[in-house]
């Protein structure tokens, strides 16, 4: 059994500056008002003993939730909580201190009774192993906690018989099986099972594949005329034989050499065979007399084409050229007899008009006389006498006679110039058409230079090249037509070879199928289809074996569990009677049994009558009877405690004064077995420790509070 | 009785399966004291899987072989 000596704090929640406190009586009272301390000093208990399981959702306690370890008005975070036990069977003392670290961190140290310091994972294994208890049961058993204790009574059925089984001291059976069910080895059974079973329909589904496949490759090899009796290696080595006999046969013909070609003497040669007779064969499409020359006579027709194309071209553009300037030329012998003509009358009308020129400018330079000197004076500009009417006899003569006159001329003279413009301009075209022409017949000559150099032949001017060329055209065609058929009838011959060659191919398929099939039919022997069935029947033996220790587990359980109810059932009935003194409840029946669906144990509390007691219960009763399970179940002789010491945590809070009086007459006889940590603000209740509890009192009084100093203590 | 007893003795099984069961709870119990529950899925985790490892790289051999 483990007994509580000290605690040292600094740091942890409430508390600030380092504070200790010893266990040194029976009886330790922690006394004070609310937020005073009280219950960080039982807190930091339990954290030095649990670290982090003690802080979360899964404690079952709302308050735990996002739990603050160290004091939030330090700084830096420094929280430090030591605890020495003492472990009564052997009277060795150990150390636990925790340190905070961070939110998920914190480092633990046990100092064993030797003197050894542990730390790290080895301090948790240790520490586990000092407890005996795991948290759930310390929360349950240990230390009273009026939300965790109400569970009981108030939860679902699994989760009142999970936390009765802790207050039994049975959850390490619940805590193996929930360990080796988390392993989850059924589901990993199931899917060895299932994966197993596929592979197995697997092997039916790749048999059937394999033998239609062998079906389809045999029907195909019976249309390409092979026998049943070719279808093996044998067949095939035939065929290869046969193979290499039709082309050398092929080659001589066609003046070709064979490449050193090996008939295989074995299936496993043949793949190499193919592949150097399918060389063989392309080069022979390729490479054979015939189809060179073939090629030659595509390249001449080509070309022969192409030159017959250009020389119908040149033709029709010296055709062309020749129409246009003949025509012209005739034109021209005209045109030439009009200039002249054109030319002579532009000399005439330029001397009529020199001549009409040269009155009118006498004229015109009178008038201009007569103008400046006075027209009126009518002056002669010759004699330099008056001649009356002067003037006006000038401008009747300019205007009547040479103006109009000079007018005609001019107009005479331009027609004819333009007209002589025009012919000049037909005069260039038509050296231009003559050069054209010259030009095209040139264009003829090289052409025909160029066919008579492609022919090999001398081409004269009287020979016709349309006719040359598509009688050269019509020989080329007449050849490639001869020599297509011999390619036809020789490529005819390889396309055999190739159809020889697939039957090959077509075998060797066939005897890889039955291959494959002979893999697939044969699996099941295989090595690893029995390694296979082996570790599947390993895994079935295991998962078998484990439901076989579950059942053996529950089965002890249960047994543990009904020897314990046995001793506790009137613990309990008499705590209650003593807490609650409900005159309506004369025995309370507390029984298990096991619970056909989980195979967990089943805890009933049933009144005097047989009938379900918690919907009856006053909340003064629930607390009551909480209090009676924690303390029958956690204090009495039949239960399997490894702690020494029980810690309740204001345990009156809706009880009545002769509640509160029973409760203390309890925990007086609690005393006299195991440590009684009692933290409580009601005056009622510390009045009554004092004064009816006999074992030996400490008294620690949390009389003030304060950020900077955190719990202000004192010792009583 | 001790835990480790009282379960020992509510095995079923005859023979090598009894003493097999009753090794394998030996283990359990073990674990258990050393690492609680942890520890005890820790035992059947290990050797799960390495069972299930070994089955799937036959599978994965066999498989290839068809």
């Amino acid at each position: 059994m483990i007994e509580l000596k000290t605690l040292r704090i600094k740091g942890f929640r409430a508390y600030t500056e380092e504070k200790e406190f010893i266990f040194d009586n029976h009886v330790v009272l922690l006394f004070g008002e609310n937020h005073r301390g009280k219950s960080s000093t039982l807190n930091a208990i339990e954290w030095c003993l649990f670290g982090n399981e003690c802080i979360g959702k899964d404690t079952g306690i709302r308050e735990r939730i996002e739990w603050e370890i160290p004091n939030r008005n330090m700084r830096p975070y420094e929280a430090l909580v030591e605890v020495n036990l003492k472990d009564k069977t052997t009277e060795g003392k150990i150390t636990v201190a925790r340190k905070w670290v961070s939110a998920r961190k914190d480092e633990l140290s046990v100092t064993l009774p030797d003197g050894k310091s542990l730390r790290g994972n080895e301090a948790k294994e240790k520490l586990t192993q000092v407890l005996g208890l795991s948290f759930r049961d310390f929360l349950t058993t240990v230390y009273q906690h009026q939300e965790a204790i109400r569970d009981v009574l108030v939860q679902e059925p699994k989760e009142r018989n999970e936390a009765i089984d802790r207050l039994l001291g049975l959850s390490n059976y619940r805590n193996i099986i929930r360990g080796i069910e988390s392993a989850k080895l059924g589901i990993k059974q199931r899917k060895m099972v299932d994966e197993f079973d596929n592979f197995v329909s697997s092997i039916d589904t790749i048999l059937r594949s394999r033998e239609n496949d062998l079906r389809d490759k045999r029907k195909k090899a019976v249309e390409k005329g092979l026998k049943e009796t070719q279808l093996d290696e044998k067949g095939a080595l035939e065929i290869a034989g046969k193979v290499k006999g039709q082309l050398h046969k092929f080659s001589s013909e066609v003046g070709l050499t064979l490449a050193d070609l090996q008939v295989p003497a074995q299936r496993i040669d043949l793949h190499e065979f193919q592949k150097t007779t399918g060389g063989e064969i392309k080069r022979f499409r390729s490479e054979m007399p015939d189809v060179r020359k073939q090629q030659d006579l595509f390249e001449e027709r080509t070309k022969t084409t192409a030159l017959k194309e250009q020389y119908e071209q040149k033709e029709s553009d010296w055709k062309t050229a020749k129409n246009k300037f003949e025509a012209m030329k005739k034109e021209t012998s005209k045109l030439k007899v009009e200039v002249e003509e054109i030319e002579n009358k532009i000399s005439e009308k330029e001397k009529e008009l020199r001549t009409a020129d040269a009155k009118g400018a006498v004229i015109t330079e009178a008038i201009d006389y007569l103008r400046l000197e006075g027209v009126d004076k009518n002056i002669c500009p010759v004699c330099e006498t008056e001649k009356p009417g002067l003037f006006e006899h000038l401008e009747k003569e300019w205007t009547e006679k040479y103006e109009k006159a000079l007018g005609v001329i001019e107009s005479q003279l331009d027609t004819f110039k333009k007209r002589k413009d025009e012919i000049n301009i037909w005069f260039g075209e038509y050296k231009r058409a003559k050069r054209d022409y010259e030009d095209a017949y040139k264009g003829i000559e090289q052409i025909k230079k160029r066919i008579g150099g492609a022919l090999g032949q001398g081409i004269s001017i009287e020979d016709d090249l349309g006719v040359i060329l598509s009688n050269e055209l019509k020989e080329v065609n007449k050849r490639l037509e001869e020599l297509g058929k011999a390619v036809k009838y020789k490529q005819a011959t390889l396309d055999q070879i190739v159809s020889e060659l697939e039957k090959i191919n077509l075998i060797m398929d066939i005897l890889d199928l039955e291959e494959k099939k002979r893999i697939v039919e044969q699996i099941q022997q295989s090595s690893e289809y029995q390694q296979m069935e082996d570790l599947k029947d390993e895994m079935a033996i295991l998962v078998d074996d484990i439901e076989k220790i579950k059942e053996a587990i529950r089965e002890a359980s249960y047994k543990e569990s009904e020897q314990k109810v046995t001793a506790a059932g009137n613990v309990i009935d008499n705590y209650f009677h003593r807490i609650a003194n409900n005159p309506s409840i004369r025995k309370i029946e507390f029984s298990v049994k096991v619970d056909s669906r989980t195979g967990f144990n089943s805890y009933m509390f049933k009144d005097q009558g047989g009938k379900d007691l918690t919907p009856i219960l006053s909340q003064g009763d629930l607390n009551a009877m909480a209090l009676s399970i924690f303390l029958g179940m956690g204090c009495s002789r039949g239960t399997n405690q490894t702690f020494g010491f029980v810690m309740l945590d204001d345990p009156s809070q809706s009880l009545g004064s002769e509640h509160k009086e029973n409760l203390i007459r309890i925990l007086n006889e609690v005393s006299c077995e195991r440590m009684v940590i009692l933290s409580s603000m009601d005056k009622e209740l510390q009045n009554l420790s004092l004064s009816k509890m006999t074992r030996a009192k400490t008294k620690y009084v949390f009389y003030d509070w304060t950020t900077k100093q955190g719990p202000e203590v004192k010792k009583e | 009785m001790s835990r480790g007893e009282s379960v020992t003795s509510k095995i079923e099984g005859k023979g090598n399966e009894l003493n097999r069961r009753i090794k394998l709870w030996g283990e359990i119990d073990v674990a258990y004291e050393t690492g609680g529950e942890k520890a005890v899925e820790g035992v059947f985790t290990e050797h799960s899987d390495n069972i299930t490892k070994e089955f799937e790289k036959l599978l994965k051999k066999i498989r290839e072989k068809l």
